[in-house]
């Protein structure tokens, strides 16, 4: 009821404008409404009743000015509700109406010093209604009339005279108190106009810097809420809308689990608190760099979030929060670091490399590629089946392949080539005691590319060495011969503590030229690592035993009519039968009767997978070693002699028959 | 790097059995060199990049061919025609369209449209600078044969372990 009568009121007087909004500008619109709407009504009402009295008297001219009036005011009201028509026109035609009244009125009043003293408040209504100019030019030609009938009309009543002129002053003086008012208020509302202007131009500048800025910048409040005035990239990384009032945490609810959301409060609780300095907060942030994941979608971003401590206009504690996409700066330092590994590599690879003999070098790389080549044609042949019993021979085959290039690695000392070839090896094995099928098969191939891979990059290393070193001496095959063969020798040694000398006695030139050098390199290299591993004691055992503490190992290869002879002795202790008998027993392999039988027990030395050695390791214990010198002398069609002799050494005799061309298959 | 392969491996003998009709059988992978001629009649070249790059290829034999479009159209041509090109060239696009759904699924790949190259005598330009390709034998028809070959190299963005 109460609400009703206020907004009929209200209403009324305002000409049913609302008064919801209360911005400044309407306000003051509303004031001079009002005003306008005060003047209307209360003249309105004044004239209607002069109008009722003067009807009642008879006076019949004066009843129909009163209700003229009457009319006029509420016609006046009643436009005013018109939304179209502005206040200003309103302004001047309800001023001018009762402006002119009041004029008429001093003139015929019966009691002229009241309407006189009437007229006081009008400056100040046309200033206010009328604004400033046109308000007191109307007030002065106003004062002047009223100057005008002071002079000439006044004499009349009897008034005092000096009361009048009194009144009149105090009229120029509330004119003159009120124009200056307007003018304090108009340059007031002038300053604070600037000023206001110049706050918005900066904080459009905040704002534009703010949502240009590629972080997103946030605040939120002691409950981890998000307020509103966050940039607009807060948004955008976040890829959600609408974060005001939003728990922080609660938008990584799939991003991290409860425990580290958890520690996050924590820490967000140290921020506010300002438990630690700025440095110290940066270091224990825990969201400085994480893997961001959109709320109900997988879409993965990685996001760097800073946060500090700020006080609000309340000295309320807020956090300031930052928040940027690294995702791609994350990618491109993944990416750096990988090409920084494979740097890596190739610089460690360059520098076990640049501490071989070229010549040496390119024997290896060039090897490596033949047996790599071989492979690719054990891969590429035996197309008719994939059965398993094909594919565990290929297998096979290539196990002996690397284990032939990893030898020879292990000879010059590429570590971490040596250690891949190993790794394979491992894998190789692991497929031959199963049944391998096609995806294995697949997984090997991009193994064995790796591994070319790697070969490919010594040979472009040997490439640079050599555009360095154009005019370095070409070692001969020969001495490129022994010198692997030395170095078998000192690896082993230098692997196992032993002192061990090797020694080319008498080497035929042309065996080395025409005959089938890989293949007997190989030999070589397994029967010297063989000799160097198993046969050499170690220094203090040699002295025991009354031998000089360094071993020997002797080659001889020379040319027959019909053959190759090739000779390898060593000093050691010679074939350990008993150790080989256990062996074979420990794999069910010997019966009660064969145990003293040497041949059998040499012929198990010779088989794949056998080995007297304890442990595996880089150097032996596979069994792969003798096993692949037995095939080298069986493609060759070569006979192989044993001759042994406890702790006096053992001597492989070799003989391969000569022909005009060697198909070098491994 | 298999696992870039293993859906065209999977996509060609999902296609084969269901367009074609008949089992492939995937044989022992063997390494290719780039320059190499390809003694081939018909090959398709899908290429990719992401965060590996690179291309794989279908090739096969004219004869192979025309079984295959006889197979698909039921008509049989001698030799290579408009019609074994497009069928070749659909299948092609079938095993793409099938590998590429797995592909850009699971890692980030873009892949291309296959390009058909028809002729004896030719060689492929591969995209990277890899000297060489791995190639994967299928038997079809019990003794005839085409071949998937492959050479990508990762681009880092995700190195496989």
């Amino acid at each position: 009821m109460l609400k009703v009568l206020k907004t009929f009121i209200l209403g009324g007087f305002l000409s049913g404008r609302s008064l919801d909004q209360l911005e400044p500008q309407v306000v003051e619109r509303h004031l001079r409404q009002f005003l306008v709407n005060f003047i209307l009504l209360v003249g309105g009402l004044f004239f209607f009743y002069k109008g009722i009295t003067a009807v009642l008297e008879g006076d019949r001219l004066f009843s129909v000015y009163y209700l003229v009036l009457t009319a006029i005011c509420i016609l006046i009201y009643l436009v005013s509700f018109l939304k179209k028509i502005p206040l200003s026109f309103l302004s001047y035609a309800t001023t001018i109406l009762f402006t002119v009244l009041f004029g008429i009125n001093v003139y015929y009043s019966k009691a002229p010093e009241i309407a006189l003293l009437m007229t006081l408040p009008l400056p100040l209504i046309h200033e206010f209604l009328l604004g400033i100019k046109a308000g007191t030019i109307i007030s002065l030609i106003f004062g002047a009339y009223l100057i005008f009938i002071r002079y000439k009309f006044f004499f009349i009543s009897s008034f005092d005279k000096n009361t009048d002129f009194w009144i009149v002053s105090a009229y120029f003086g509330v004119l003159l108190l009120g124009a200056s008012h307007e003018i304090t208020n108009k340059i007031r509302d002038r300053v604070i106009g600037s000023r206001t202007d110049l706050l918005r131009a900066e904080r459009d500048q905040v704002t534009i810097m703010k949502d240009n800025l590629k972080a997103g910048i946030f605040l939120m409040d002691k409950d981890y809420k998000i307020q509103s005035g966050y940039s607009k990239n807060v948004e955008v990384i976040m890829g959600m809308k609408d974060l005001v009032g939003i728990n922080f945490t609660d938008l990584l609810k799939e991003s991290l689990k409860e425990k580290e959301r958890e520690t996050i409060m924590d820490f967000f609780s140290m921020v506010i608190n300002k438990s630690f300095d700025t440095e110290m907060l940066e270091n224990i942030n825990p969201l400085s760099q994480f893997k961001y994941t959109k709320l109900g979608t997988a879409q993965e971003k990685e996001l760097r979030c800073t946060f500090s401590s700020i006080l609000s206009v309340d000295n309320e504690p807020l956090i300031l929060g930052t928040v940027e996409d690294i995702t791609q700066e994350v990618e491109l330092q993944n990416q750096l670091s990988v090409e920084d590994s494979k740097r890596q590599i190739e610089m460690n690879a360059m520098f076990e490399v640049i501490h071989i003999d070229p010549n040496v070098l390119i024997d290896f790389i060039e090897d490596t590629e033949f047996e790599f080549a071989h492979i690719n044609a054990m891969l590429k042949g035996n197309r008719e089946t994939l059965s398993p019993e094909v594919s565990s021979v290929v297998l096979n085959e290539i196990y002996q392949a690397i284990h032939a290039i990893k030898s020879n690695a292990l000879i010059l000392g590429l570590k971490s080539f040596s250690v891949q070839l190993h790794d394979y090896e491992d894998e190789i094995k692991k497929y031959m005691d199963v049944e391998s099928d096609f995806d294995d098969m697949l997984r090997l191939t991009f193994q064995l590319e790796k591994l070319m891979n790697v070969n490919d990059g010594f040979k472009k290393i040997f490439n640079t060495i050599m555009s360095f070193t154009k005019n370095s001496v070409k070692m001969e095959q020969k001495a490129v011969f022994i010198q692997i063969l030395e170095d078998t020798a000192k690896k082993v040694a230098s692997g196992t503590g032993k002192l061990i000398k090797f020694k080319a006695d008498y080497i035929d030139e042309s065996i080395i030229k025409t005959g089938p050098r890989r293949m007997i390199k190989e030999m070589l290299i397994q029967l010297i690592r063989n000799a160097a591993y198993h046969g050499i004691e170690k220094p203090e055992e040699r002295v025991a035993k009354g031998k000089d503490e360094t071993g020997h190992i002797s080659l001889i290869m020379q040319k027959n009519l019909t053959s190759i002879h090739i000779e390898l002795a060593d000093d050691g202790c010679g074939i350990d039968y008993d150790r080989a008998a256990a062996k074979a027993e420990e794999l069910h392999l010997l019966t009660e009767e064969r145990k003293n039988d040497k041949n059998f027990l040499l012929n198990l030395l010779f088989q794949p997978k056998f080995s007297t050695s304890q442990t595996v390791n880089m150097y032996a214990g596979r069994g792969a070693g003798l096993s692949l010198v037995k095939k080298l002398i069986t493609d060759l069609k070569g006979t192989l002699k044993i001759r042994s002799g406890l702790n006096l050494g053992v001597c492989f005799i070799i003989d391969i028959p000569l022909r005009d061309t060697y198909t070098e298959t491994l | 790097m298999e696992k870039y392969v293993h859906p065209f491996i999977d996509a060609c003998e999902d296609v084969f059995r269901k367009f074609v009709g008949t089992e492939l059988f995937a044989e022992r992978p063997f390494f290719s060199h780039r320059d190499d001629v390809y003694t081939w009649d018909i090959s398709s070249v899908i290429n990719f990049t992401g965060e590996a790059k690179g291309a794989v290829v279908i090739s096969m034999k004219k004869d192979l061919a025309a079984k295959i479009t006889a197979a698909l159209t039921g008509n049989f041509h001698e030799e290579v025609n408009e019609e074994t090109v497009d069928a070749i060239g659909e299948i092609i696009n079938i095993i793409a369209g099938n590998a590429k759904k797995g592909l850009e699924d699971a890692f980030r790949l873009k892949i291309s449209l296959p390009t058909i190259i028809q002729g004896t005598d030719y060689s492929i330009s591969w995209p990277s600078d890899k000297t060489r390709v791995i190639s994967i034998p299928f038997k079809i028809y019990d003794k005839e044969s085409f071949c998937l070959s492959v050479a990508i190299e990762s681009t880092g963005a995700k190195e496989d372990a």
